[in-house]
């Protein structure tokens, strides 16, 4: 079925760039692809593109929350990248805040983030097998 | 006279920046008028008629088109007769697309009484909540966005309909009650973005939301 906002696998994170008016309707479809796609290409990062989004209401942040929340539950972190100045400032002012969910200023950025976190957690198990290893030696 | 900034920005609500641009680059040098002198052109007919043409080479979809011709109709046939009526809109919600309808029109009329970027934003989101809320507890209802002169120059937001009606309005606003639909959050987030905000609802009585916003 052809999808209304297209979910891009870049190496080890998933990218979803949103440009188009969004309703109820579209933002529902696009939280049912994104958990499929989690679980299909078993990322570890995922991207959530907003340069374009000109309008944010509660409900929209809310299902962005829950789109991080359910990518959370599968051990995939979430980035918000390029939210507009307007945008931010009314959802802070209308209480609607993005808590819990990680922001960047650009789509660069965001990668960035993911990557390095995706580092730092190749090293952490680098070491746990070290240790491992190590007492199996003495 | 609208300045060539207003008609991008009105453009560029549709089709890209540079298309904008380029239409209303476009219009203007067709009917042989310059870029600074758009602000005393008297008759603007001929420059509407440009500015629709323009509208139809880009790829925009006929709802899109016809919300494009409308605004700029309203930007430049409203300050040619200098005239104070016609900056209304009704939006009756009866399916979700309305939301997005309401949403949009109303900020093409923040757009078109001069606010801010910001401002027109927090009236879109504000009218995206009511409509939103009529939606979902009402099923149906109407939005209805005005332009207020007196007592001060502004927008009104009104959301009206005979739903079911809010019982305990006092404790969702005071923000201690959070449903589980967001309702709270919706109505608490339209009287933080809006310098005055009124609800008048009891149950079985339907719910009708005042919301202005001054310039």
């Amino acid at each position: 079925m052809a999808r209304t906002i297209p979910i891009i696998k870049l190496r080890q994170n998933l990218i979803v760039s949103i440009q188009i008016e969004l309703t109820d309707r579209i933002v529902g479809e696009l939280k049912e692809n994104l958990a499929h796609d989690l679980r299909l290409f078993e990322v570890s990062g995922l991207v959530i593109e907003v340069s374009a989004v000109d309008f944010l209401d509660s409900y929209i942040a809310r299902s962005i929350q829950q789109i991080a929340k359910i990518a959370a539950c599968m051990g995939t972190q979430t980035v918000l990248a390029g939210l507009d100045a307007s945008v931010a400032i009314t959802l802070v002012e209308m209480g609607a805040d993005m808590l819990g969910v990680e922001t960047a200023l650009d789509l660069e950025d965001a990668l960035d983030l993911l990557e390095a976190r995706q580092a730092e957690a190749r090293r952490e198990d680098d070491e746990v097998v070290a240790a491992i290893y190590r007492e199996l030696e003495d | 006279m609208a300045n060539f900034a207003e008609i991008c920005a009105i453009l560029g609500r549709h089709v890209s920046a540079s298309s904008a641009r380029t239409i209303a680059r476009m219009a203007i040098t067709r009917i042989g008028v310059r870029e600074h002198a758009l602000e005393g052109l008297s008759d603007t007919g001929p420059l509407l008629r440009e500015l629709h043409r323009g509208l139809d080479l880009f790829s925009v979809s006929p709802t899109a088109r016809r919300l494009c011709q409308e605004q700029l109709d309203g930007l430049l046939g409203g300050k040619r007769a200098g005239a104070v009526g016609g900056a209304e809109i009704r939006v009756t919600i009866v399916d979700e697309t309305h939301i997005v309808e309401a949403r949009t029109r109303a900020r093409a009329l923040a757009v078109e009484l001069g606010f801010g970027r910001t401002d027109q934003v927090k009236i879109a989101t504000v009218v995206s909540e009511l409509a939103r809320n009529i939606y979902h507890y009402a099923r149906t209802g109407q939005i209805r966005v005005i332009r207020s002169d007196a007592p001060r120059r502004g927008i009104v937001v009104e959301a009206s309909d005979d739903g079911p009606g809010i019982a305990d309005v006092e404790l969702i606003l005071s923000g201690s009650y959070r449903s589980r639909t967001g309702l709270g959050l919706g109505l608490i987030g339209c009287r933080n973005l809006m310098d005055e905000f009124a609800i008048d609802t009891a149950p079985g009585e339907g719910t009708r939301v005042r919301a202005s916003m001054y310039r």
